[in-house]
Parts: C-alpha cells; sequence; structure tokens
C-alpha cells in the first residue's frame, strides 16, 4: 500500500492518489468523525486499515468483535451527537442487519454512516449478495458513488445530511470501485467539536408500544422521502433529444461514459447516485422522451424494475432493456464490453457492427497454470489439518466416514487439497452449529468442526454455548493463529501481542469455553506433530464435545516479526525422488516452499521456508 | 497525452500493485490522468494478480477485451490470464522465469511449454519480449526487483513517463529499498538497449 501518512493533512493543494476504499478513510477525517468501527472483510476492509497508517488522527479507530457490535456501538456514540463511520463487506452486514433495521427506526443525532462493500464477480468468494435490499429492507437511504473522486465527496454529504434527516446513511461500494485508484482531491477538515448528551425520549429510542413503532416507521418513511429531495442532484438527468435513454447505477456510469466517448454517441442518460431511493419523477421524464431505455445496474434488477413499474405512466410504449428481457445478467459485474453488447446494436449509424474481432479467452485459458489457493509456507493449519487427517486415520476411520465442517477464514483452505478436509463452509461461525445439527440428524460417526480463533470470537461463542448446553457430542477445533489472516492480519481481541502494545484486555478464549461448561479441553502445537496427532484422537473419541486449541502464531505475522529463522534443506543423496517417492511430500502437504529441483528431487526454496519441519516429519527415507 | 492502457498479470508478492502505483505516481508527477486497478483476490494464498493501469481520458478503469496497448507479466504462464485485454498488434513483455504450482509440481508436463505461450503471443501480435529479470533483479542486489527490472524494460520501449519521473516515484513508493529497486530498474532499462531477445 503507498504511503498514507499524510492522509489527515488539513491542506493539500495537489490531488493525491487513492482508491475509493482511501477517499473513504479520507472522508471520515474530513467530516470530522469522532469514531470509525467494523470488521474485517475484504473488499471493505481497507478504509480502516488506512486509518490505522495515519498517526495522530485525533479519534478513535477500531476493529469489532463483529459488524453487529460494531454498528451498535456507532450507533451510541451518534446517539450522543458526534459523527461515526461504520465499514463492513455484504456478509458483515446480514450480520449487522437485526441493528441496522432497529437503528434506521429510531433515528440518529451525530451523522452516522454504514459503508458496506459487495462484490459482485465474486473477487474475494462468498455469495453475490446485492446490498441495496437492505436499503429497501430498513428504509434506509443508499448513495452509490461511481469513482474514488465521487465516493469522498458523497460520504461528506452523507455526513451532512444524515443529521439533516437524522437518519443513518449508508454508501455502497463495489469491489470494481472499491478496489479503484485515481488522483483525487481533498477537502478541507472540518473540525467539529460537541460536547456529548443524550436526551430521555423513549418514544423515539426503543421499540415498546405499537403506536410508538408505527410513528417511528412513518417518521422514517418521511426522513426517506426528505433525502431524495436533499440528493436530487446525485441523479443527473440529461436529455440530449435521442429516443435512446440510458439509466447507469453506481459503478456501471463509467463504464458507460467510455463506451459513448469512444463511439460518439449522445443518448438521453439519467447517471443514479443514490440508489435508495430512487427519483421517480426523473424516471418518468426519462421514459417520456425516449422509446427504448437500458438500464444498467449490477445484479439485482431493482432500478429495472421501477422503471417497468412506471412505464405504464407514460402515454406512449417504452422499450425496456435490462435483465428481464434477457440482454443482461444477474450474475458478475459489469464492463465495458458487457455495456458495449447490449448499447452499440441501438446505435446502428453511429456504431456500425464490425466484424467480431477474436481475443482467443478460450485459447490462453487453456494455457493456464492451474493454481492451488491453500495455506502460505509453513502454516500453522497446514499442520494442524495434516495432524486431524493422520487421527481419523489412525482411529480406523475413512476419511468419508467422518463429516468435517468449516468456517469462514483462512482455516476454510483445509478443503483443498491436498487436505480435503472441510465439507461444508456457511458463514462465520456455522461450523458448530452444522455440526450440532449432523449429530441431531443420528450421524453416528464423529463430527468434527474446524474453526478460526477471530471466527470463534465473531459468532462461533453462540453456537459453542448451543452445543454445550445441549450435551451434543462434538468435537471443535479451534485452529488458533492470533490473527484474522485472511483480510490482512488483522487483530482479535485474543491477539496478545496486539492487546499487550495497545493497553487492550486479552480476551482468552479457553476460558470462554470452560465457562460454557465444556470439561474435555486441550491444547497443542499442530507443529508438534506426533504430540498434536495423539490428543486429537482423544478428543475425537472422547463420548461428550470436546474443544482442542491447535495453536501457534500466523507464519507470515511471526516472520514479520522474527525474521531469519532459517530454513530447511533436502539432502540430495537421500531423496529418492518425487516420482519415486510415494505420495511424497508435495503431494502430501501442498507447501508452496517445496519444489521440484534437479534430477526430479525435492527441493526447499529458502526464501520461503521457514523450518516448521511438517516435511521432515512425512519424508519416509529421512531426507529432509 | 493520448489514451493508453497496460495490463499486468503476476503472482501473490511479486509486486504487481507496486508497478501500478509507481506508474501512477509517476503519471501524477507529470499531470497525466491515470486509473488503476487492482484484482488481487485471494492471491496470498498461492492465486494470480492482475492489476490494470489507465492513462488518459478514460472514466473506468478496466480495460475491454482487445484493450490493453501492452501486457506485463511477471511470470510466464500468467500471462495468458491477461491475454484476452491484449489489443491486436500490441506488446507483451514476459519475466521468462516460471513459478510451478502445486499441479505443475507433481506432474511438470502440466506447465505449459515457452513455444506454447509463444505460439498464442502470435495470435495476436508479432511484438513479444521475453526478459530475464529475475538475473537482473539478482545483479542489482535485490531477487525481489523482478517488477523493478520488468519496469525498466518495458519503460525504455515505452516512454510514457521520463526516467527522472520513474525513478522519483519509485523512491517515494519505498524509501528503505530505493537503491536496490531503481538499480534493477536501469538494468532493465539498460537491457532493452543493449542485448538483443527473440521478437
Amino acid at each position: 500500500m503507498s504511503d498514507l501518512s499524510n492522509l489527515a493533512t488539513k491542506r493539500l493543494d495537489t490531488p493525491l492518489l487513492l482508491s475509493a476504499n482511501q477517499a473513504l478513510a479520507r472522508g471520515a477525517i474530513e467530516a470530522g468523525v469522532a469514531f470509525v468501527t467494523g470488521y474485517p472483510g475484504t473488499p471493505s476492509t481497507y478504509v480502516i486499515e488506512a486509518l490505522l497508517t495515519v498517526p495522530d488522527l485525533g479519534f478513535k479507530v477500531e476493529w469489532s468483535i463483529n459488524e453487529k457490535v460494531a454498528f451498535e456501538v456507532a450507533t451510541g456514540v451518534s446517539w450522543a451527537g458526534l459523527r461515526s463511520l461504520v465499514t463492513m463487506k455484504m456478509s458483515g452486514l446480514n450480520v449487522a442487519s437485526d441493528a441496522v433495521a432497529s437503528v434506521q427506526y429510531s433515528g440518529t443525532n451525530g451523522g452516522l454512516v454504514l459503508y458496506v462493500a459487495d462484490d459482485p464477480n465474486t473477487y474475494y468468494g462468498m455469495v453475490e449478495q446485492d446490498s441495496r435490499h437492505y436499503a429497501r429492507l430498513a428504509v434506509a437511504p443508499m448513495l452509490t458513488p461511481s469513482s474514488p473522486q465521487e465516493t469522498l465527496d458523497f460520504l461528506r454529504r452523507a455526513f451532512d445530511i444524515s443529521e439533516e434527516i437524522g437518519r443513518p446513511v449508508m454508501i455502497l461500494l463495489t469491489t470494481a470501485l472499491a478496489n479503484t485508484s485515481e488522483m483525487v482531491t481533498l477537502g478541507d477538515i472540518q473540525s467539529i467539536k460537541r460536547q456529548p448528551g443524550f436526551n430521555f425520549d423513549i418514544d423515539r429510542y426503543a421499540k415498546a408500544g405499537p403506536a410508538a413503532c408505527v410513528q417511528q416507521h412513518l417518521d422514517t418513511v418521511a426522513s426517506l422521502e426528505k433525502f431524495g429531495e436533499l440528493t436530487d442532484d446525485l441523479n443527473p438527468l440529461t436529455l440530449s433529444g435521442s429516443r435512446v435513454g440510458i439509466i447507469a447505477a453506481g459503478i456501471t456510469w463509467n463504464y458507460l461514459r467510455d463506451v459513448v466517448q469512444a463511439h460518439g454517441l449522445d443518448p438521453c442518460t439519467l447517471k443514479l447516485g443514490v440508489a435508495h431511493p430512487l427519483p421517480k419523477e426523473k424516471i418518468r421524464n426519462l421514459l417520456d422522451r425516449v422509446d427504448t431505455v437500458v438500464v444498467l445496474e449490477e445484479l439485482d434488477p431493482l432500478v429495472e424494475e421501477t422503471v417497468l413499474a412506471l412505464r405504464g405512466e407514460v402515454g406512449h410504449p417504452v422499450r425496456v432493456i435490462g435483465k428481464q428481457s434477457g440482454h443482461l445478467s444477474l450474475a458478475g459485474d459489469y464492463n465495458v464490453d458487457v455495456v458495449s453488447s447490449v448499447l452499440l446494436p441501438l446505435f446502428p449509424d453511429q456504431a456500425p457492427a464490425s466484424g467480431h474481432v477474436e481475443n482467443f479467452s478460450s485459447q490462453a485459458q487453456a494455457l493456464k497454470v492451474r493454481r492451488l489457493v491453500t495455506f502460505c509456507s509453513g502454516c500453522p493449519h497446514r499442520a494442524s489439518y495434516h495432524a486431524l487427517n493422520q487421527a481419523i486415520e489412525q482411529l480406523g476411520y475413512r476419511k468419508s466416514d467422518v463429516i468435517i465442517t468449516g468456517d469462514i477464514g483462512c482455516t476454510i483452505l483445509g478443503m483443498n487439497e491436498p487436505f480435503q478436509s472441510c465439507w461444508t463452509e456457511i458463514c462465520m461461525g456455522s461450523s458448530i452449529s452444522l455440526a450440532q445439527g449432523f449429530k441431531y440428524a443420528g450421524i453416528d460417526k464423529p463430527v468434527i468442526a474446524t474453526i478460526g480463533d477471530g471466527t470463534f470470537l465473531h459468532a462461533g461463542i453462540p453456537a459453542l454455548i448451543n452445543a454445550a448446553h445441549n450435551k451434543c457430542n462434538l468435537t471443535v477445533l479451534i485452529l488458533d493463529n492470533h490473527w484474522a489472516s485472511m483480510t490482512g492480519m488483522q487483530p482479535n481481541p485474543g491477539t496478545e501481542i496486539f492487546a499487550a502494545a495497545q493497553s487492550k484486555q486479552l480476551i482468552n478464549a479457553e476460558e470462554i469455553v470452560r465457562a460454557a461448561g465444556v470439561r474435555e479441553i486441550r491444547r497443542a502445537n499442530p507443529y508438534q506433530i506426533k504430540k498434536a496427532i495423539a490428543m486429537l484422537k482423544e478428543a475425537i473419541s472422547t463420548p461428550e464435545i470436546s474443544v482442542v486449541f491447535l495453536e501457534a502464531e500466523c507464519a507470515i505475522q511471526k516472520k514479520r516479526r522474527i525474521p531469519g529463522g532459517g530454513h530447511l534443506n533436502v539432502k540430495p543423496e537421500k531423496c529418492v525422488g518425487l516420482d519415486a517417492c510415494g505420495p511424497n511430500c508435495i503431494k502430501l502437504l501442498g507447501c508452496p516452499a517445496l519444489e521440484r529441483g534437479a534430477e526430479g528431487k525435492a527441493f526447499i526454496n529458502p526464501q520461503a521456508c521457514t523450518a516448521c519441519g511438517l516435511c521432515h516429519h512425512v519424508c519416509p527415507h529421512g531426507a529432509i | 497525452m493520448t489514451q493508453f492502457s497496460l495490463a499486468l498479470s503476476g503472482l501473490g508478492g511479486q509486486g504487481i500493485m507496486t508497478v501500478s502505483q509507481i506508474l501512477a505516481a509517476a503519471a501524477g508527477r507529470e499531470g497525466v490522468r491515470v486509473l488503476l486497478f487492482e484484482g488481487t483476490g485471494i492471491s496470498q494464498r498461492g492465486g494470480g494478480v492482475f492489476g490494470f493501469v489507465r492513462l488518459g481520458d478514460f472514466s473506468n478503469p478496466k480495460i475491454p477485451l482487445n484493450g490493453a496497448e501492452a501486457l506485463i507479466s511477471l511470470e510466464l504462464s500468467e500471462v495468458a490470464s491477461i491475454f484476452a485485454f491484449l489489443k491486436p498488434g500490441g506488446e507483451v513483455w514476459i519475466n521468462a522465469a516460471r513459478i510451478p504450482g502445486y499441479y505443475s509440481k507433481l506432474r511438470p508436463e502440466l506447465y505449459p511449454p515457452e513455444g506454447k505461450i509463444l505460439d498464442l503471443i502470435r495470435l495476436k501480435t508479432p511484438r513479444v519480449r521475453f526478459i530475464p529479470a529475475d538475473r537482473l533483479a539478482r545483479e542489482a542486489g535485490s531477487a525481489q526487483a523482478v517488477n523493478m527490472a520488468m519496469l525498466g524494460a518495458f519503460i525504455r520501449r515505452n516512454p510514457l513517463f521520463s526516467k527522472e519521473s520513474l525513478i522519483w516515484a519509485i523512491e517515494e513508493s519505498n524509501k528503505k529499498f530505493a537503491e536496490k529497486n531503481t538499480n534493477a530498474f536501469r538494468r532493465g532499462f539498460d537491457f532493452v538497449q543493449t542485448e538483443e531477445t527473440p521478437e
């Protein structure tokens, strides 16, 4: 990441290269926030990551235990009159949604903005969720900027309008925007000094009684309408005289602009900077002037449905081109090629159909080297899954006998080759509850849940309490590497180094497990492979719920803190060669540091090796 | 300046994003409009990385199919992942080094031979340069600086910005490794002038 230590500089006359995520970080500084929190979820992660690199911010920035808690803490700050920003990815909004729906009805005092990042085309895994549905569901205003500059400008507006209408405002980016950088012109930093305070008003801040709740609902609807009026300029309508109109939501506006510019087209356009509420009057005005309208929006056809509903109100037939007409897909993200494919046929004079130019993508795909998404060199999880598979085998089970439920984070990579341990992945914390369900269904063989330490603290605790309380015979493996590594090594409340450095209370997951009534608790270092296997065998054989902590620090974090550490070597005179060796070290472990060297023998890349010793353990010839 | 789109590919940790940001910083210094796109995915765990750099009057950072003036790949076979974006007749710059994956370590025949990759590229363009960037980076004193050597080689033939702006951007991007990185950049730059590679 580029150096952002000047992100909080009061005035910068020259533009700064910022991604939309970094622009949000700057926007929070400019808007005079008192508090920023969130939970790591890529691509939303980099807002807080950027803020944490800035010295002397003058306000509090922290990772929260989960998204719901983050939103609730921020709500408290806001109800006390100060500004706060909350960040999360779409899966996190699902977690926070209970609080989000409720707070929207009560409203806010200090500005409260919720940034959510959707991931159409799943650059980072998980579902292609369209979070605009949450704006409708919660009667919440939502902004959808199209560029990093707009992201900064919209965030400042969002804080001002949040206070003007007294409601939280959502701002939605997609991966393609969150990871786009451009030169961004910065604004002034507002200095907001407010005394915190809060008034007793249960009609607003509680949900006690139908009369108050219905009134809260009516007030929320009214505030949404007011938001629409205040943000009318974010939905610019340009009537060119063309009989073709384009409605472009969020980032799709930029694809449209590039296509329009490249081919010299002049359609009527409506750019939507607001996802909710939609500017119905402007949509009507556009429909009045055109015979064909193209709706550009990624994922679900929310704008398109509104357009189809409004189409009947104009006096002439209007053809609507979008997802329901079969022209555009419900899945994936858009780009210039997608937009060209629907737009150019509507302008045969300006963009005559040229012959198809082959891009040879299938020939290129055929040559692509298939790569395994797996654990880093020296990762303790590799040792843990190796030990787990060994323990299952040594207990006399077949691999297909033992269901292992996986969870979110690096630990899920145990589903891939060479381990193929984890069978399932739902959402944060679900490995334990799903495993309970398998036992309830009557699976009589062992059922094992694996979960990382951060994921356990985020959402695994209630599931563990449920399983322990109901005396369900599960084995839960907490793969404790101290960091949220999949999202870039954020700390969690159990990260000892972080808690000590920041004078925070260290949270001991083992004490939580004990407090849940689990009696069978074990702790092993996965690199001490024989001990770990023995301990796992005991835990799996125990006729009651048991928890095993397989604990060793994330290898990347450890190497950053303690460089060096040495590496192992292969003794070529002992190595029989990869092709002659039964299941060889690469096949068994998939460690990136293990390579095919001279004469087909194993070779250890000294730069990548962390000397974890796992390959030494599996080599049958004592060659490592 | 006129429009220029560059697509980059490689593996996690090779420094694709650093090259993109250096180009963007140089663009900023020379007042050229620039857009970057980072396709990192879960690259840290062994996957590929791609990046787009677009200079000039563009509104969106994603390069269309057949839309890139040039490709830079920091790994031989990874050029395949961005090949569809290459404009017919465009330039291809490849680090000649191979980094096999899990499957191609077990079965080396799964890694495509250089000839097949060359055949693929020639479907669109004769303008391809293989650069021994691993060696150039090592000679510059930093095995990590493969990305800088590739950038230097590319810039020699595509003077999008002054050498001075690029050296400044390289130094700004990482002060600790400034000397090794600029050395590797210069090695790449000079290599294209002094040695001929298959064209």
